[in-house]
């Protein structure tokens, strides 16, 4: 991972996953009249009615051409899948597992 | 009415009639597979048929569905073509899940577990544990597990591995 600008988050660390969800997000959310910046840490992306299956597709698949990663989400408890803040900590936290040296997919 | 032609007749109507009850009765594990299984499909135990589902008319032998699966209100199978009714049939595998409003054609088989998104026409071959949406319906996941009834919606999306259209996103964006 190249080193990240003083402005922009560390990839992969949650607040950059959280840009990239809510950029990925962008049209949905305006739809709603929400700007990124107003989108709480609990907010559940699920039942606002922002994603549906699909929408969880699309973002899994952003994050991971993003992260260079294979998420596997078996670990995290099913109600946090579509919460913001936990969905992006739990990447965070497959981020640093997968960077650890000895890793498999690092 | 000859008795040739009411020999022939009766069994169309009958089975017409016993398809228009099960449009609107209640009993979707109960009354309606029951109805459908009069009528000469074949179905599983502890499986829901939605309402308002229209499983082929004509050759309702055709249709095979297995156990604990789960149709959707609205959705329609067809399992005949014209001149070609030795030949054709589906296919629904145990625990698939056909979203509402979807539509099945013929010479189509449902793997067991695989998952047809809401409003999906299915044209082809659906492999077991595999999500597929969208007209013609095309693979976007592959499902660790089967979405049945005592599945929780987010426990089933927890295993979702989204399948990449020439390596790239899954969906429209990708292309």
């Amino acid at each position: 991972m190249s080193p990240a600008s003083p402005d922009q988050p560390q990839p992969g660390s949650a607040a950059a996953v959280r840009a990239l969800v809510l950029d990925e997000l962008a049209e949905p959310l305006a739809a709603l009249g929400l700007e990124p910046d107003q989108v709480a840490d609990d907010f559940d992306l699920l039942h606002e009615g922002v994603i549906d299956s699909l929408g969880l597709l699309e973002i899994i698949a952003a994050v991971e051409d993003a992260l260079g990663l294979e998420l596997d989400f078996e670990r995290l408890g099913a109600d946090e899948l579509t919460v913001l803040g936990p969905f992006c900590r739990y990447v965070e936290m497959l981020a640093r597992q997968s960077a650890a040296p000895g890793s498999r997919a690092a | 009415m000859s008795a040739p032609l009411r020999d022939r007749m009766l069994p169309g109507v009958r089975n017409r009639a016993l398809q228009l009850i099960a449009l609107i009765s209640p009993g979707a594990e109960s009354v309606r597979p029951l109805l459908h299984r009069l009528r000469g499909v074949e179905i599983g135990e502890d499986t829901f048929i939605g309402m308002s589902t229209i499983i082929e008319t004509s050759y309702p032998q055709l249709v095979s569905i297995g156990k604990r699966v789960d149709v959707g209100m609205r959705v329609t199978i067809i399992a005949h073509q014209l001149g070609e009714a030795d030949r054709n049939g589906v296919r629904i595998e145990d625990e698939a899940f056909i979203g509402p409003g979807s539509l099945i054609l013929p010479n189509v088989t449902v793997g067991a577990g695989a998952v047809v998104n809401a409003g999906s026409v299915v044209t082809r071959s659906v492999p077991p544990l595999t999500m597929v949406q969208g007209n013609p319906a095309k693979p976007v996941a592959r499902c660790a597990r089967p979405l049945t009834r005592d599945t929780p919606l987010r426990e089933f999306y927890k295993g979702l591995r989204p399948v990449r259209k020439n390596g790239g996103r899954p969906l429209a964006k990708a292309s």
